[in-house]
Parts: structure tokens; sequence; C-alpha cells
């Protein structure tokens, strides 16, 4: 024990007098005036001591000095044990003993470190100084936790261990005669039992007390007393249960988060993981070595200088707080990310001492992330590769984006759509019938209006170069989680080879009919009279009657046979009968149609008014533009008018569109058009007594218009004439 | 049965027309034919024959396919005609046409009483004719 303690004894006489002291330590200076204690009586001692009163108080209690005595005071966090021990050695009746104590100290550690749970803790101290006679003395705050009062329990052993649970009483036994055995052969060690026990209270309740005992011993090594403190684990088991159950909970939500807890000393270069790192970072606590090196080494190597540049960057900066993400190589051979995020702590000197912070795998966040990046990447691709046209409205009808071939279709690969409406731009949209497309009446701007989707909307498309393009156009709203509609896709993409293919077809089935409606006419007419003829001829009566059937079955055979003629004929205006599209001059076909006309234009003294100034020449079969200016020309000298000269009036000239348009007009007798619109170009249809009239001549020119492509048109007004325009 | 009928041929084709007479003809009867190249010349008669200045047809055998006015044209101004709903001839259709649409057509007009597709021999003529009273 010697050394251990800091004393200081007064040896007082019988006369109260201090005939000597005993010290072995400074620490008492402060509290009694050491070096001009010896040869003074105890009244003086007392007065010019820090505990005066209480030395006071001692002596009194202690029937001046005849009975033992001890106390325990306070000053200025360190805890003196007073005692008086009555003795009769010489001239020596009282030693009175100062001790700073060894539990004292750690309290007052305790307690200036933990001030605040110490304020919580309940701290008794007992002392057993009568082992002969089993006596002893317990601090008021022994008692307090035992629940008694100063009077109520006799001090003592024995009187203890009766209040220990009986399950560890023997324990108890055992351990303090282990102390006791130890202390009789003089054995030098500390022997420090520290026990938790269970002991029962006054109110007969079961406390948890951490018992301590020390030896007392005096200078001839002789023990003298036990002395100890008990303190109530009780709340401290609480507590710490209760932070072994929320530990149990951190380290679940740990776990569920896949976050780890890390700490690196940095002085020392040593880096504590928790399982949860060693589970991300995948390897074995072995096989880590702990220092901020091998760390170092999981690190891909391109990424290590970014790790220790942010680290280093945590130091120069004091910031104190950081986070930044890596990968790590994983024995697999795959790739991890993770996410370090901590604490920098610095010492007095502010020197980085120590990092502590959690470890998060976030690969499965990063593959969502570069999965995210790459749907978009391929979203992006997707509609740039797309040969349709895409164009992504905002509900205010802007164009917020759309993909290269939506410009490159609409011919408009110089201009920015975004940010504009879809009626920008020079192009026109136009209906089949080549009137404009009103833009309340676009796809997209009625999937706005009425958040109804478009299906294939047919929509003519003029090009800023005048080309015209047919498109199919589709939209689609986009609606958000509560079914809002944020925005409007618009796919379009060019049908004109298909539209244009419908309409050859549209075409072709027209003149298919046509011909089924011709075949029926005009060819069974003649046949049905063939027959009847044949049959009046076999049973006529007389030579003149078989004449006369005779003459009439020439005539019907001769009809017969030219209708058969026209249609061979009409058969043949087809696209793959045609001769070559060459460039021709309206001039040279017009001059070239006059002289096979001559006769009759002279006959009918026709005057001409031509104008191809606007446009000369024409890509087209050289047949068919014949054929086209005979059969006008014919039909207009044909339906001439005998009440005035007749003026044929010849131009040409380019649509919008850039289509050639022929037209040819007369002041001739002209037609009911209202009447006979839909059978004017009909085959055998003639609307005048006229003998010359066959019905063939504006079917033709009509099937072959349309066979290469074109479309015409007639206007008419009885008795001013007619106008057909041709468009090529 | 009536002896004598007054028989209204309106059709362009001059074959037909011949026909038409000779079968006639083949039944001995004293029937007045009246023969029209197109539905306007048939109308103008038919404006007199309503009017009482024309004798009033009994039957009309109408073609549909004429120049100038074609049968479909001609029923549609003899109805406007008839604003009184005076009593009709019997007309009938008379089409090389084999043409549902035609037939379709012929049933959308009440005034027409049959639709006959060529050809019309004498003993068609001779069923109408005995249907007069």
């Amino acid at each position: 024990m010697k050394g251990k303690s800091d004393y200081l004894s007064l040896y007082i006489d019988k006369t109260g007098v201090c005939q000597y002291i005993k010290c072995n330590s400074d620490a008492f200076g402060e509290i009694i005036d050491t070096k001009n204690i010896e040869g003074k009586d105890l009244k003086s001692i007392f007065q010019g001591s820090k505990f005066s009163e209480t030395l006071q108080a001692c002596y009194d209690i202690s029937n001046h000095g005849k009975d033992f005595c001890e106390h325990i005071d306070v000053h200025q966090y360190v805890h003196y044990l007073i005692s008086f021990q009555p003795v009769e050695s010489g001239d020596i009746s009282l030693i009175i003993t100062i001790r700073l104590s060894d539990i004292s100290k750690k309290i007052d550690l305790l307690k200036n470190n933990y001030e605040s749970s110490l304020s919580q803790s309940k701290v008794g101290l007992w002392v057993w100084y009568d082992m002969t006679n089993d006596k002893s003395w317990w601090s008021d705050s022994f008692l307090n936790l035992l629940g008694y009062k100063q009077d109520e329990v006799d001090p003592s052993m024995k009187a203890f261990m009766q209040m220990i649970h009986p399950e560890q009483k023997e324990d108890f036994i055992e351990r303090m005669r282990a102390l006791y055995g130890s202390l009789d052969r003089y054995e030098e060690i500390e022997v420090k039992p520290r026990v938790e026990f269970k002991v029962q209270t006054k109110q007969g309740t079961y406390i948890d007390l951490l018992f301590t005992a020390n030896a007392v011993k005096n200078e001839k090594n002789e023990l003298i007393r036990f002395s100890g403190t008990v303190v109530d684990i009780g709340q401290m088991k609480i507590i710490e249960e209760k932070l072994l159950k929320s530990e149990a909970t951190l380290h679940l939500a740990l776990d569920a988060a896949n976050m780890g807890v890390w700490s690196w000393d940095i002085h020392k270069d040593q880096i504590f993981w928790s399982n949860q790192v060693l589970h991300i970072f995948n390897i074995e606590k072995e096989d880590f070595k702990g220092d901020f090196e091998s760390y170092l080494n999981l690190i891909p190597h391109n990424e290590r200088s970014f790790v220790e540049n942010s680290i280093q960057e945590v130091f120069k900066n004091g910031s104190e707080e950081f986070s930044f993400e890596h990968s790590i190589y994983i024995p697999a051979g795959n790739k991890k990310i993770v996410f370090c995020k901590g604490k920098l702590y610095r010492d007095e000197q502010d020197v980085p001492h120590r990092m502590t912070g959690v470890v998060i795998d976030v690969s499965q966040e990063n593959d969502l992330k570069t999965l995210l990046g790459q749907t978009r990447g391929r979203y992006k691709s997707v509609i740039e590769s797309m040969v349709e046209g895409v164009i992504i409205l905002d509900k205010s009808g802007k164009i917020i984006d759309h993909n290269k071939a939506a410009l490159v279709i609409i011919g408009y690969e110089n201009l920015e759509l975004i940010g504009n409406d879809l009626s920008f731009g020079p192009g026109k949209a136009i209906r089949e019938d080549f009137s404009l497309f009103p833009y309340e009446e676009f796809p997209g701007t009625k999937t706005l209006l009425t958040g109804e989707p478009c299906k294939n909307i047919t929509l003519g498309w003029v090009k800023p170069s005048k080309e015209i393009i047919w498109l199919s156009i589709n939209s689609e709203p986009v609606l958000d989680e509560s079914g809002v509609l944020i925005a409007v896709v618009c796919s379009y993409f060019d049908v004109t080879e298909r539209y244009n293919s419908i309409q050859d077809l549209q075409v072709k089935n027209r003149q298919l009919e046509d011909f089924a409606h011709i075949t029926s006419h005009n060819l069974r007419s003649p046949i049905s009279n063939l027959s009847i003829l044949l049959d009046y001829f076999e049973a006529a009566k007389n030579e003149t009657e078989r004449q006369e059937y005779f003459a009439n079955l020439k005539h019907v055979s001769n009809s017969l046979l030219s209708t058969i003629q026209v249609l061979a004929e009409a058969l043949k205006i087809q696209r793959d009968f045609v001769d070559d599209e060459i460039e021709l001059s309206f001039q040279e076909t017009l001059e070239s149609v006059s002289g096979l006309l001559s006769g009759q234009i002279k006959e009918a003294n026709v005057a001409f008014e031509v104008d191809f100034s606007k446009c000369d020449k024409l890509f087209y079969s050289q047949t068919y533009l014949h054929s086209i200016f005979i059969n006008l020309i014919s039909n207009a000298i044909k339906y001439r008018s005998p009440q005035r000269e007749t003026i044929i009036k010849i131009d040409s000239y380019k649509s919008d569109n850039g289509k050639v348009v022929l037209k040819i007009s007369d002041n001739g007798i002209g037609i009911d058009i209202e009447k006979n619109q839909h059978k004017i170009f009909g085959l055998y249809k003639t609307f005048h007594a006229n003998k010359d009239s066959r019905g063939v001549g504006l079917y033709m020119t009509k099937r072959q218009i349309e066979t290469l492509g074109g479309a015409i048109f007639v206007e008419s007004k009885i008795n001013v004439g007619t106008t057909f325009t041709i468009i090529f | 049965m009536k002896d004598k009928a007054t028989v209204c041929v309106i059709d362009d084709d001059e074959i037909f027309q011949f026909i038409t007479k000779k079968s006639f003809e083949r039944l001995h009867r004293n029937d007045d034919l009246l023969f029209f190249q197109n539905g306007e010349d048939a109308l103008t008669y038919m404006k007199g024959a309503l009017t009482g200045d024309n004798p009033k047809p009994d039957v009309i055998f109408l073609d549909i396919n004429m120049p100038i006015m074609d049968g479909w044209d001609f029923l549609n101004e003899l109805q406007k005609l008839n604003q009184t709903n005076a009593a009709l001839p019997n007309i009938y259709m008379v089409s090389s046409s084999i043409d549902d649409k035609d037939l379709i057509k012929s049933k959308s007009f009440p005034i027409i009483t049959d639709y006959i597709v060529k050809p019309i021999k004498d003993v068609n003529i001779k069923e109408i004719l005995n249907g007069l009273n």
C-alpha cells in the first residue's frame, strides 16, 4: 500500500499535543501547515486547517479521540479520508490520518471526465476498521443506496454479507477470504476485488452493486482495516443494456444501409473497420493490414490520387466533415462504388489525429445512375436513329425536343425548332385537296387541346423548296402520374411514295371500274343486237327482209370491231406501255398537232392565242402529249359556236408546288357542267347530238393523264366556252 | 288486251330501234311506235303528253346511256314535270348493262315498272303488252 496512497498522519500524545507527523506527500500543504504542526496542540492545528470544522466534528464524535472515527471531506474536487484512530503506544494516544483516497482520485477523475454521468451514479464508501469485533463504517451515500438511514443499521461485514443475494454470498466470502489470505502472506501484490453483487435493500429489492475493496496496512505491514466503495450499477446496467440494444439497432441500420463504420488513428496509422466495412470491401479481417496504404491498395489505380487528394484537402482546409466516392476492386474482379463520409478530429495543437466515419456501398445506386444515363443515352440514340421525325411539345405547344429526322423530313435542316410552335417556319401544311391545313387542326395541336391521341393523319407538306411531300402523323399525349397532360410527342414520316402509289392505285382502280362499265355497256349492246338480228335473219320470210337484216348485221359487226379497237387502245394506256418521258417543247408539239388538224382548223377558221412563255418545256411522253393536244383542240373545234369566231387559247405555267399546268380554253357552245361533271370523261358519253361525237377522246385523254400521275379538270359555261386544265 | 298501244322507245342505238320495230311487226299488232334518240327529245314529247297535246304513251322503253340526256336524267325530269301525280306510262329500263349499280339505282325510282337487260325479243314485248289493260 505504501506509496500508493498519499497520507499525513499526526501522532497526538495524551495531552493533545502533536508529537510528530508522518507524511509521504506534499499534497497536504494546502490544507494544513505541515511544517509547523509538531509541538502544537490540537486546537491550533484544527484552526490552521481548511478542515477545521470537520476535524473538530470528528474529534467530538470520536469522544475526544477515544473512539475511532472516519470522515470524508471534499476540497476542490478531491476526496480526503480523515480518520481518528485511538492507540496505546507509549505517549501517543491518537493518530489522526488524512488520506487522499484512491477511490476519491478515481471518482474525481470520473467526475472531471464525466461530470454529468457521475451526477447520476451513486457511490458509497465503506471501511471495515475493526475486524476483531466486526465493526464497519458506511458512508451516508452507501446507506442511501441500501435504503437505510444513519441509525437503522449497525454497519458490519456480517451485516453486509447478509444483504448479499443468497446465491452470491458464497462467492463474496470466497473473495474476501482470498483477499485476506493474500494479505496474510504479506504479498506486495495489490489485490483489488472488483465484483458485482446483488444486494438487498431495506425494501427487499435487490440492487446491483459494484464492490471494490482495499486492504489498509500499518507501517509494520499489518493489516489494520479494509476500505472500499460500492457503486450502484443498476442504472449503468440499464444504460448498458440500452446501449447494447441501440448498438444492435445501429448495426441493423448500418447493415440495412450497407453501411460500415471505420476509424483511422492517423498518428499510429491504424484503421479500424467494422465487419460491415470488411464485407463491403469483400476482404477478411486477417487480410486487411489496417494501415492507410493497404486501404489505398484496394482502390483502382486511376482513382488513388483522387482519394489521396481528397483526404489531403480535408487536412488542409480544416474542414471537419467530408465525403467522397470512389470505386474499389473486389476479388471477383468486379468493381464496387463506395461512398465515404467522415469527420476529422484534431488534437489540442490542431494536428489531425483521428478520422472516423461511415462507408456505404453505392454500387447499386451507381448502377441505377449508369442505367438511367444509358437509358437516356439509348433513348436519345434511338430517336436519333429513327426514320420518323419526332417532335416533343410541352403543354404550351412549344417544341422542347426533336430528332434530326424531324428537320430533314420537312426540309428545315437549317432552322432551329426548339422554342417555337408547330406553325413556325416557311413550310405549308395542306390537305389532300391542296387547301391549307389549319394550325389548330395539326395532330400535335389537337392532342394538346383534347388530350386524345391522333393516329395516321395524312398531311401534305410544302417544303421551303416548294416540293410537296405527304406525311403520316401520329401524336400521343404524355401524362404524369396524376393523369395531367405534360407533353405531346408527335412522330411523322414521309409517305409520299406510298401516298403516290395509293393515288396511282386509285386511278388504276377507277380505270378498271370504268373498263368494266364500258365492257358491260359498249360490248354487250352490240352483241345482244347481233343475237337478235341473227334470230330474225334466220326467220326472214323474203329476200328483201333478209337483205335488210344482213345490212344491219354488218353495221353492228363493224361498230363492234371499232369498239373493241378502242378498248384495246384504252387498255394500252398503262404506265408500263408508255414511251420514255423526254423533254418536249409545247410550241413544237402544238405546231405538229396543228399540221395534223390543218384541215379542220382551216375549215373552222380557228384563231389561236398561245402563251408558253412562263413554261415552255415539259418532261413527258411524246405520244400522250400529242394525243392530249389533238383531242382537246379537235374537241374545241367540234363544239365551236356557229355564232362567233372560234378562238382557242393555250397557255402554260408552273404551279406553286412546281407542277406544270396547261390550259386549253375555247369560246364554243359549252356543256352543262353541273349535270355532266361525272360523265364528261366517260367512254361513249356524248353530250351533243353531233354525228362526229364518239365519246372516246376525253376518256382516252383523262386515262393517259392520270396514268402518268397528272389530273385534268374542266370548267364550262353553256354558250360561253370550255376550259380544260391539265396538271402534269 | 289492247290491240293498239302507244309505245315510246327512247334509245340512241339505231340498231336497237330497228330491232324493236321488227319485233313489233312480228307481233302483227297496230301499235303506235314513237322513237326518240335521247332523253331530251322524249321529255319534250312527254310535256305535251301530260298537257294532253300529244297522245299519252302506254309503255316507255328507256335506255340508260344516251347523249345529251341519259335515262336517269329523263326520269328525274319526268318526275319534276309530273307535279300533279298524273298516271304515268309503264316505264321499262332497257339496258345492256349488267352492272348491279344500275339495277340498284333503278329501284330508287318508283316510277320504273321493271328493269330489263337487253336483248329484248318480240316475246318479251308481247308479255308486256299483254299486261296492259
